[in-house]
């Protein structure tokens, strides 16, 4: 099991998530390895192989298959192995009517190929998406305003992606100070690219409020959740040191198959208190907290 | 991706493997047999 998920995912990029088998397969250590992997298990009764979709039968095909085979070659029985392998082989590129009359071969490299087509295009959206944000500059984002630069990210995010992406805005959020708003559509442009890499969401929905006491991000997606393993890569210890720059927190909100939802909060004050006195907190602390973002992009390269 | 896996119990084989498991691709149908012994060895073709 291990062998093959691994061989798909260096191989083809292509990552497994649902594995279906009847309760035998699904030992205790078979399901710890498959619970770190986020693949979700599904039961079929065990001899109903019908349950299975398009991989009906498949085992039981192949080696009645093998079985002919070896009574019409009249070969003994301690030659099986050999005899499944070239079941399987020419299973495998044996047209079907259910696939339009292609084989699995075909349709299974075809469908990875696209895939790792894919690949290339988030990370090349992503270099696109680094390059934006890099020329954002706190000037731009004042002239042009922060609900308007989320929007732009967000359109960029699924014209690019397909993930359907919706925007949700407090109607003060333009009282919001350049210096904060530049890091706050850095945070949620990684916490997109963490969606677009990761998630395999269909929607997220990215919503900034402004209180009297607190700015507050979210970025939800209704993708797979996050594996409960280390964070790889520097997406999200990039957005903890923006955030504790400004005195603020991160909550990840993630449960296995039902989305992940990154939440910042930061102290209004922060912002500008901007509800109450939206420039003059924000420009006294702006300068001191300047030199601390500063200092951690610096860190986080 | 969704994957299928069954596998069948046979006669040891003359090179010494007992079980057949299946790993089907549920999108195309692509079988991929792995071959083990005795709750050692694993081979893939």
């Amino acid at each position: 099991m291990k062998d093959y998920v691994e061989r798909m995912e260096k191989r083809y990029q292509v990552k497994v998530k649902i594995v279906r088998s009847d309760d035998e397969l699904f030992t205790k250590r078979t399901r710890a390895w498959l619970r770190k992997k986020a693949i979700d298990t599904e039961l079929s009764a065990p001899r109903t192989q019908d349950q299975n979709g398009l991989a009906e039968r498949s085992g039981g095909v192949v080696i009645a298959k093998a079985r002919a085979m070896r009574i019409g070659a009249n070969l003994p029985h301690d030659l099986w192995k050999e005899m499944v392998n070239t079941a399987a082989y020419l299973h495998n590129r044996t047209p079907r009517e259910n696939l339009d009359w292609k084989t699995p071969y075909e349709v299974f490299y075809t469908h990875t190929s696209k895939l790792s087509g894919l690949t290339e295009t988030i990370n090349m959206l992503i270099d696109d998406l680094r390059a934006y944000i890099n020329d954002l500059t706190p000037t731009r984002l004042a002239k042009r305003g922060l609900g308007s630069e989320i929007f732009s990210l967000a359109n960029e995010f699924q014209a690019s992606t397909g993930v359907v992406a919706t925007v949700k805005l407090h109607e003060h959020i333009d009282e919001i100070g350049a210096d904060l708003g530049r890091d706050l559509v850095q945070i949620a442009h990684e916490a997109l690219a963490n969606v677009a890499k990761h998630a395999s969401a269909s929607r997220v929905v990215i919503s900034l409020r402004l209180t009297a006491q607190s700015i507050r991000l979210e970025v939800a997606d209704d993708g797979t959740g996050m594996a409960p393993s280390p964070a790889r890569g520097r997406g999200l210890p990039n957005m903890l040191k923006r955030v504790q720059a400004w005195g603020g927190k991160v909550e990840i909100g993630s449960a296995h198959g039902t989305g992940t939802a990154i939440r910042v909060w930061i102290p209004a004050r922060a912002g500008g208190s901007a509800r109450s006195d939206p420039t003059e907190s924000l420009l006294s602390r702006s300068t001191v907290l300047g030199v601390a973002v500063s200092a951690a992009l610096a860190i986080a390269g | 991706m969704e994957i299928h896996v069954d596998w069948t119990d046979l006669e040891e084989a003359y090179d010494g493997y007992v079980r057949v498991m299946f790993f089907t691709d549920a999108a195309s149908g692509l079988v991929t047999p792995y071959f083990m012994e005795l709750k050692k060895k694993i081979s893939r073709r």
